[in-house]
């Protein structure tokens, strides 16, 4: 063949391999590119902490960068509203803890539902429970109740209507105890040093506790959900202990974990893989120890529709007290 | 006179429409606040306020230099202001580039009254400096454009 | 303590020191950028590191950013951080008579003297003082917040009427957002982004960046260049004589501020401010580039910084974003913050002490000599400055929350700063007001809650009252003269 012909077929086999080469990386197994992941609050809270735990096992097992990316706003309703209108081609996702998707959407005036969203994997509990100062005249949660049937008694919440709060507007029901203020602050930090004290009688916290049980300035009096941080856990009971006629689906508030989720319309292998690498990074030895620290619990069973159905559980559970309340949205 | 008397006017008008406000919202009691009451009451100090101005102003016989129009260049203010809400209307259009020199340009060169050569050197400069800056150092999320930067 | 000190001088900790001291200089000279972003963003490279030495540099990135922040404050009037929002007043003012060089200086040497002495504090009293802090509750703070409200008269130049109705529009704006005893929406028109309140930077930067550059664009003719005569680097002995006091002064207040949980390293400096115009034998110079209007905030914020670490260091309670992600960052690395700290992990503790203190130093070295390099920022024509210093806030507003709404209130309170300014307005109490707002109405309504709506609580509680006894003795003080010169006046007719 002529010198010019071999050239032209030359060039044509180098564009058929090179165009095939690009499509097959066009079939490349999810995810081809870096996945950005949300956080609805500012950078060194909560969800922060535990994304910073697993981020880098995660990122492997998917084998793309995962970036994170903050959105602040509107107690996680910003971001999430974000979310649930981005494309669900995996990847845009959300660290979210679960409760935001049911029963704060219940409170801010936005449209969106749970039923916006895609549940991929909830993995990490809170550490929810009712504390006191160290020189508290309480020793157990019993004789703080009686101390509050007779004098002016006061507890601290992290925020109205959190689930937290639902759960002890319930016990206080329960009790029949008629005289109890509650004292709203914004934000577990905020309560810290209020209890501490002795400004408000108990406060309802949700992990920053921790070090201060360890170091012997706080008592837990009563564990929602999460290990107990006191030197001596035996003397501290359980919700379900110490209430085991508290209805299912309030338990189902407080034991609500952090996840991921994505818009709604997500594929199942997306999803698949997404939970998978997951699980691998939640039960690797840097974030077990993570969550021993933070006397975290690890959650199971919080997948796929596993989920949506604690969710639509807890919302209801939310959605009934909001009304039992009488809030409005406005 | 007239100059003071305007913007004490408008200081009550907004000190009403927050007392009206704040109304809406549920006032309670001293003692039992509502989500009103803190609205209400700044609302009230400020009113009260924007009428001590009010009449203070109109006892005074001393005409105060202060006023809009008397600025040697008040059609700058309106370039400026207009370049901030073309970066606001266009930053998700075009990118961050795009909209920073485009607006750079324009406040050099038309507010700033300088030759092209000078103006388009240093829009090049600062947009470069600053994309460096913080899209890629500071990595601030800044809505993808026409062009990838 | 010797042992920190062996460990902060560790040639690997002092490299880590120094870099987390350029970076914060720089990003505290960004307006806008906060501490926060940065030590987020780095926080993965200190896994490499060891507990202390990652502590000690983005500690070094948190005090870094209060001593840039008041070079932006100075120079071209935009605070870099909220806490630099009172420099900007005196500060600002002495730039534009050539002053610059001495207000930075004076600024470097209060931070520097400020930190010293808070470090020694908190080195020595810190434990026990937090726990004297933590006295402090709900009628407590409602009570010094109302009086650091009574300050607001001392921000404002000539018209108390004008400085109450700014504050007033303060305290309107910090309720933007939900009630905090009732999650109501308020002042939200169905903004999402509203209902956690407006966002801080943009305001503060339409304020006094974007409304300074407009009168500027208004004032000269094209292309004219903003006259800067510049007389000296250095603050001359007069002006160390002048500010001594506010030093010192500033720095006691700012610590045991500072200290409380809670109450932040803001309202320190507007108190400062109050009290060095109260105490000076010539008030009419504040606001028209008083050295002290200077000297006592800047101590102010930086012993308040130092402050905050007490409460963090010992209780593991966060102050701010950035305090939370220095929380973080120790939890990362398997430190357990808390009570037991200091004899868990002594190194980290005293490590972190002793580098504090190596960090302030460094601080002063490192922004001493950038003075001169500073002040020629100055001498740039207003052509090419003004342009620049648009897009860092446009910028820099955008990229607090990446929020374009976040845009929209920089140009609603540049154009708003602008007919403060033509109408003479003081936009420091609208700002005094805006930050104060929300932790008075928590307190107040928190007070009210535990004691069932009875108002004796603030007078009965020790603390609360002293405050109370001052904030209205400020009140006469303000009136009493007026009654005096009536009185007089009536007398002599």
């Amino acid at each position: 063949m002529g010198a010019v012909k071999r050239l032209v077929i030359g060039v044509l086999v180098m564009l058929i391999v090179s165009s095939s080469v690009v499509f097959a990386a066009g079939s490349d197994p999810w995810p081809t590119k870096p996945i950005e992941l949300y956080i609805g609050w500012p950078p060194g809270g909560n969800v922060d902490l535990v994304v910073r735990a697993y981020l880098s096992t995660f990122s492997k097992e998917l084998g793309v960068p995962v970036v994170v990316n903050y959105k602040p706003g509107a107690g996680g309703v910003v971001c999430a509203e974000y979310i649930a209108r981005a494309k669900p081609d995996g990847y845009t996702i959300q660290e979210v803890s679960y409760s935001i998707i049911s029963m704060q959407l219940l409170t801010v005036n936005t449209p969106i539902t749970y039923n916006d969203f895609t549940f991929i994997m909830g993995h990490t509990g809170q550490n929810f429970a009712v504390v006191v100062r160290q020189d508290a005249p309480w020793k157990t949660f019993k004789e703080w109740v009686e101390y509050a049937r007779k004098k002016p008694a006061t507890y601290g919440v992290p925020g109205v209507y959190t689930s937290q709060s639902v759960v002890m507007d319930w016990i206080i029901k329960r009790e029949g105890l008629k005289e109890v203020s509650v004292v709203p602050y914004q934000g577990g930090n905020e309560l810290i040093a209020p209890v501490m004290g002795g400004h408000i009688d108990l406060a309802l916290v949700a992990g920053n506790h921790v070090p201060l049980c360890e170091g012997g300035k706080l008592r837990t009096l009563l564990q929602f959900s999460g290990e107990v941080p006191d030197p001596d856990p035996a003397k501290v009971p359980f919700l379900t202990q110490a209430y085991p006629d508290c209805p299912d689906s309030l338990r189902a508030m407080v034991e609500i974990p952090v996840g991921l989720t994505g818009p709604k319309g997500m594929p199942a292998p997306i999803v698949q893989k997404l939970a998978q690498s997951l699980r691998k990074a939640v039960n690797e030895e840097g974030y077990k120890n993570f969550l021993k620290q933070s006397k975290r619990p690890l959650v199971t069973n919080w997948e796929g529709a596993d989920a949506m159905k604690r969710a639509k559980m807890a919302t209801d559970a939310y959605a009934a007290y909001l009304k039992q309340v009488g809030f409005v949205k406005k | 006179m007239k100059k003071l008397d305007k913007s004490a006017i408008f200081l009550l008008a907004l000190g009403v429409f927050i007392i009206l406000e704040a109304r809406t919202m549920g006032v309670g009691s001293f003692s039992r606040p509502g989500a009103g009451l803190f609205p209400l009451l700044s609302g009230v100090v400020l009113l009260t306020m924007a009428l001590i101005i009010l009449v203070a102003s109109a006892a005074k016989k001393v005409n105060p230099s202060a006023g809009k129009g008397e600025g040697r260049n008040v059609w700058s203010v309106f370039y400026v202001l207009g370049a901030l809400l073309f970066f606001r209307l266009t930053l998700p259009v075009l990118g961050y580039s795009c909209t920073a020199f485009i607006v750079l340009i324009f406040l050099i060169k038309i507010v700033g009254g300088h030759k092209w050569f000078p103006t388009v050197v240093w829009s090049v400069v600062f947009t470069g400096f600053s994309y460096l800056l913080f899209a890629q150092w500071l990595m601030v999320q800044f809505p993808k454009g026409v062009l990838p930067f | 303590m010797i042992s920190g000190f062996s460990i902060a001088l560790a040639p690997v900790n002092l490299l880590f020191c120094f870099i987390g001291c350029v970076l914060g200089t720089l990003v505290g000279v960004l307006p806008g950028m906060g501490s926060a972003t940065t030590i987020a963003l780095l926080m993965p490279i200190t896994f490499r590191l060891s507990p202390v030495t990652a502590i000690i540099m983005l500690a070094g990135i948190f005090y870094g950013a209060q001593y840039g922040g008041s070079t932006t404050s100075i120079l071209v009037n935009i605070p870099g951080e909220a806490t630099s929002v009172v420099t900007c007043i005196d500060g600002y003012q002495m730039a534009r008579q050539g002053r610059a060089g001495p207000a930075l200086g004076i600024s470097a040497f209060a931070s520097f003297i400020a930190g010293t002495l808070g470090v020694m504090a908190l080195a020595f009293f810190g434990p026990p003082l937090a726990e004297l802090a933590i006295k402090f509750g709900p009628p407590e703070f409602a009570s010094l917040v109302f009086l650091s409200l009574m300050l607001v008269g001392y921000l404002g130049g000539k018209s108390l009427p004008k400085a109450l109705a700014m504050a007033a529009i303060g305290l309107t704006i910090g309720t933007v957002g939900q009630d905090p005893v009732n999650i109501q929406p308020r002042f939200v028109y169905g903004i999402l982004e509203f209902n956690s309140g407006m966002n801080i930077v943009p305001i503060l930067m339409g304020l006094f960046g974007i409304a300074e550059i407009l009168s500027n664009v208004e004032r000269i003719i094209k292309p004219e260049v903003l006259d800067a005569k510049i007389k000296t680097f250095l603050p001359s002995l007069q002006d160390w004589r002048d500010s001594i006091g506010a030093i010192l002064r500033g720095a006691g207040i700012g610590f045991f501020i500072g200290l409380i949980p809670g109450s932040g390293a803001i309202v320190p400096t507007f108190i400062s401010y109050g009290i060095e115009k109260k105490l000076s034998k010539h008030p009419e110079q504040f606001g028209r580039g008083a050295i002290e209007g200077v000297a006592g905030p800047e101590s102010a914020n930086n012993a308040a910084a130092q402050g905050t670490l007490v409460p963090l260091l010992t209780f593991g309670i966060p102050p701010n974003v950035t305090g939370a992600l220095l929380l973080a960052a120790l939890m990362i690395h398997g430190v357990r913050v808390g009570p037991l700290l200091i004899t868990q992990h002594p190194d980290v503790f005293w490590g972190c002490v002793a580098s504090m203190y190596l960090g302030n130093v460094m601080l002063l070295i490192l922004n001493l000599p950038l003075i001169p390099l500073w002040v020629r920022v100055l001498k740039v024509p207003y052509y090419l400055l003004f342009p620049l210093i648009t897009l860092l806030c446009l910028v820099g507003s955008y990229s607090i929350n990446n929020s374009l709404l976040d845009l929209v209130v920089l140009i609603v309170f540049g154009v708003a700063g602008y007919l403060m300014q033509k109408y003479e307005y003081p936009p420091a109490p609208l700002v005094l007001g805006l930050i104060l707002s929300p932790i008075l109405e928590k307190s107040f309504r928190q007070a009210l809650i535990i004691s069932r709506g009875d108002f004796s609580i603030f007078f009965t509680r020790p603390i609360s009252a002293a405050f109370l006894i001052v904030a209205i003795g400020l009140l006469l003080s303000h009136f009493f003269p007026l009654f005096i010169r009536r009185f007089r006046a009536n007398v002599a007719d």
